[in-house]
């Protein structure tokens, strides 16, 4: 049975089993991978996968089953017809008709355009080059260069039809820095995607020289210190957090957020958003079929309200902000952010650090999956990165752990970088700039 | 899953651009979740996944290729996809299958199981939480469980069957106060049809996540700073899947990324130390009657009385480092390949007095349960979580305290292990790695380290 033979088929069932509507997301992916170490391909791989996921509405409740096999669609539908019937939660998850859509533009992948043979080459030059980047490097650990491309269709018995593809392409470089006479190692990594990952030699060199700066790090010491939050780790600290700013999370008590809507909570200089139309990631509508449209979630430090879907919206009273997320054809729907941007400020990263003058940069943050709560905002983090003194960089620090509360971190940034870094995440991108935060509690030596 | 004649066919395939090894993994299996918030189902979900994979050596470089499906042309134009990715003259042939079926039956499989039974259950740790205490202000839980049948061959002639059938439940508290939320998590899980609750009291997981929650909720801030710590059995493990375990598997050891690499048969912890992964215990969460290579579970011992007395190998590592495989290559689904990963880990029961340990210790912390961690296996260099915590002063625990986060370097925290406790227990985990998300057992008895960094908000008791 083909994929739409099948949907339909499923749908009929669906019905026939008493749903009043029901609603289909396909997911294929074609992806290919290479893995390069000292100049031959050390792990290939190639895909070709799909699925697809059923969710039926009945009294106003959803049922979700999803498959891989394309050959029963009754059964399909009585698992989910049967798991609908089990739902106790009474918020209605409603599902909509058909939408309008803006077109977007797809971002460059010049690499998804290429034969494999030049996507190795691409591959095996980056390795070359981050061995060459810094006299430092030792060896390179792993250089990884993936495509990918999706084709990702929703419809549903209300006449939502919506399809979009997108490709993808990402390479990565772990360089290992040793100091000579010395059995100490430091990796580094770097990497980039979309067009840029044809800029070989800025990827190579920004991995070499993170490694290259941490030989001879060491614990920084104990206290409450100025620290500058880098932006490449402010972007995996904030996608850590970012469950805070759903209204699903809010509704269920599990954000600190909840309740503070119109609330100062953050120093004045802070603005954030959720942008799907941004330029690296667009996409014309969410996982339900919403068409896109930019939320406002802090302006001035006030923050101005939560991310919907179909489901959180109508039990607030509100409309949905495009922002349904289903982590795969198999997920139920959620809520998440999809361009989550901290917008830049004027400063760039040298003169950040000198209104840092005296306390830590932090590059990297580790640990985040155990290490912070999202429901209390309290985080104990294990980070590195360099000891400021002055304006200037000192020394590099390691096996110590930054901590405090995330709404407090909030309300105590100082300053805000010009120097935005972009992150890509499972549901579109970080966006986020250095970050200067006047004090956060350290223990390392 | 499929006959002999198709999978030599594959593996002719896969072998015709001159690859020396080829395999074939197949996998059929569905997985039920179903979540409870504030006393409500909330979502249920089920998932039919099935798909396969063909893998090539060429000496030590390999290529994957995966589909969705697994129908004989699924398979056979993976199998050429593989091989498209190696250019030579195909020179070897498979060795005839030696068919083995290492399957165990679940008593009770999923697929005879109503949402009525698993609500049962979900609503019985719901309903012991929220009655805990005033200050329980949410409780979420939640019951996954699935049952996938694996086949796998190779042209060194395994053609090996396997059935896995699994559960675990969730209890995530939440108490509250005017100023604070706080959490409590206990989440129970074992290798098994539906006779897993058996094992599993919902009411006790209900209890102990409130439990915690409230507990932390009037914890203070821990201190920040460097002192001994106890850390207690189950859960506690983490500390040495994630000091030594990662360091430990041939994808880190076989390339010189680890700083364990070349110490076999050297000390590398403290007397007291042993260690040992061990995928044949029945029924526990970790344990895997095969691996994904179709080489059967074993138990490998890795430390004795401080002293490294192995790693864990899969195939291809084996190939790097000249060693045998361990039964240790695990895959998250057929959209990995396999690699080394660990099964149930734990350290080794001891003689120390679990009392006397807590009593010696001065001022310290001593950490009742701890949550997840992360390590770079390069330098060692870990931290995890203490989701639940107690100052010791003087000898005597203290007060709760929360936010504690422990530090260090691996090589460094086993040598300062000075006391290991005489009742080992275990809990199960995902790790995630290169293979992806596999459920895992930790493991250890109380233990004391001397000193390790201790990162917090740095409350002063």
């Amino acid at each position: 049975m083909t994929y739409l033979e099948f949907k339909n088929a499923a749908f009929d069932a669906a019905i026939t089993l008493g749903a009043k509507a029901a609603e289909g997301v396909y997911i294929e992916n074609e992806n290919f991978r290479v893995g390069v170490l000292s100049g031959e391909i050390d792990s290939y791989s190639v895909s070709n996968a799909y699925g697809f996921g059923l969710r039926v509405e009945l009294d106003g409740k959803n049922g979700y089953a999803y498959t891989e096999n394309f050959s029963d669609p009754v059964q399909l539908a009585a698992r989910a017809v049967d798991n609908a019937r089990a739902i106790e939660n009474e918020d209605l998850s409603p599902m909509q008709g058909p939408q309008e859509y803006e077109t977007v533009d797809e971002p460059e992948q010049p690499v998804c355009d290429m034969q494999p043979e030049q996507r190795i080459e691409l591959a095996r030059e980056l390795e070359k080059r981050a061995a060459k980047a810094n006299d430092k490097i030792a060896r390179v650990q792993t250089t990884s260069l993936s495509c990918g491309h999706a084709r990702i269709h929703i419809c549903n018995t209300l006449g939502l039809d919506a399809a979009r593809e997108s490709r993808s392409c990402f390479v990565y470089t772990v360089p290992i820095a040793m100091q000579p006479g010395s059995d100490e190692q430091r990796d580094g990594i770097a990497y980039r995607f979309g067009k840029e990952v044809l800029n070989l030699d800025e990827c190579a060199k920004e991995a070499a020289d993170n490694a290259a700066a941490m030989l001879g790090a060491s614990p920084a010491p104990s206290g409450t210190s100025a620290v500058l939050l880098k932006n490449t780790a402010a972007c995996d600290f904030f996608e850590a957090f970012s469950g805070i700013f759903s209204a699903e999370n809010a509704q269920k008590g599990l954000s600190p957020l909840t309740g503070k809507e119109g609330e100062p909570i953050a120093a004045p200089c802070v603005q954030i958003c959720d942008d799907p139309f941004e330029c690296h990631s667009p996409r014309a509508f969410d996982d339900e079929g919403t068409p896109s449209c930019r939320t406002t979630l802090v302006k001035d430090g006030v923050f101005t309200g939560f991310l919907h879907n179909l489901k959180t919206a109508h039990k607030a009273g509100a409309a949905s902000t495009a922002n349904a997320y289903r982590a795969s054809a198999a997920s139920p729907v959620s809520v998440a952010p999809t361009n989550f941007i901290l917008a830049p400020g004027t400063d760039s990263y040298s003169a950040m650090l000198e209104k840092l003058v005296n306390g830590l940069v932090i590059t990297d943050v580790t640990g985040l999956h155990a290490g912070l709560n999202p429901i209390s905002g309290d985080f104990s983090l294990l980070c590195s990165g360099f000891l400021v003194e002055n304006g200037k960089i000192i020394r590099p620090f390691d096996r110590t752990t930054v901590a405090g509360n995330f709404l407090k971190l909030l309300s105590q940034v100082a300053a805000v970088g010009a120097d935005t870094h972009i992150s890509p995440s499972s549901n579109g991108i970080f966006a986020l700039p250095s970050i200067l935060i006047q004090e956060l509690m350290i223990a390392g030596e | 899953m499929i006959d002999k004649t198709l999978a030599l066919s594959v593996l002719d395939a896969a072998l015709s651009s001159g690859g020396d090894f080829a395999e074939l993994y197949i996998e059929d299996g569905f997985s039920n979740s179903i979540s409870m918030t504030d006393g409500k189902v909330e979502d249920a979900v089920h998932r039919r996944s099935c798909g396969a994979g063909v893998r090539i050596f060429s000496g030590v470089h390999s290529v994957y290729a995966y589909t969705t499906g697994y129908e004989p042309d699924d398979l056979m134009r993976t199998a050429r996809a593989a091989a498209a990715a190696i250019s030579g003259q195909c020179s070897l042939q498979s060795k005839l299958f030696i068919p083995k079926d290492y399957a165990v039956q679940p008593r009770i499989p999923y697929s005879d199981v109503e949402n009525a039974q698993r609500i049962e259950k979900l609503r019985a740790a719901h309903s012991v939480a929220k009655a805990y205490s005033d200050e329980i202000a949410q409780v979420v839980v939640s019951l996954a469980d699935n049952d996938k049948t694996v086949f796998v061959c190779n042209t060194d002639g395994v053609f090996a069957t396997d059935r896995r059938a699994r559960m675990r439940m969730a209890v995530q508290a939440v108490a509250a106060d005017a100023n604070s939320r706080q959490t409590g998590f206990c989440a129970p899980g074992y290798a098994t049809g539906f006779e897993g609750f058996d094992r599993i009291d919902p009411e006790e997981v209900g209890r102990i996540a409130a439990k915690q929650a409230v507990t932390m909720l009037h914890a203070e801030l821990c201190p920040a700073g460097n002192f001994p710590v106890v850390i207690d059995g189950g859960f506690g493990g983490v500390i040495f899947h994630e000091a030594c375990g990662h360091s430990l598997e041939a994808t880190s050891v076989s390339k010189g990324n680890s700083v364990f690499c070349n110490k076999l048969g050297q000390k590398i912890a403290a007397d007291c130390v042993s260690a040992v992964d061990d995928g044949t215990m029945e029924g526990e969460w970790g344990s895997i009657h095969i691996d994904d290579e179709g080489t059967p579970s074993r138990r490998n011992l890795l430390i004795e009385n401080g002293i490294l007395k192995g790693y864990l190998i899969d195939r291809l590592g084996g190939r790097r480092m000249n060693m045998e495989p361990t039964g240790s290559s695990r895959r998250q689904d057929y959209t990995f390949a396999p690699t080394s990963r660990m099964t149930n880990t734990f350290i080794c029961p001891g003689s120390d007095d679990p009392e006397e340990m807590i009593r010696t210790m001065g001022d310290g912390l001593y950490a009742a349960s701890m949550g997840g961690g992360s390590v770079n296996p390069l330098t060692g260099e870990f931290n995890f979580a203490v989701n639940e915590g107690y100052w010791v002063k003087d000898g005597k625990i203290f007060c709760p305290v929360r936010g504690a986060t422990l530090v260090g370097s691996g090589a460094q925290i086993l040598l300062n292990i000075d006391r290991v406790g005489p009742h080992m227990w275990m809990a199960p985990g995902m790790c995630g790695s290169s293979s992806g998300s596999i459920p895992t057992n930790v493991g250890q008895p109380r233990i004391r380290v001397s000193t390790i960094t201790v990162g917090g908000k740095g409350g002063a008791l």
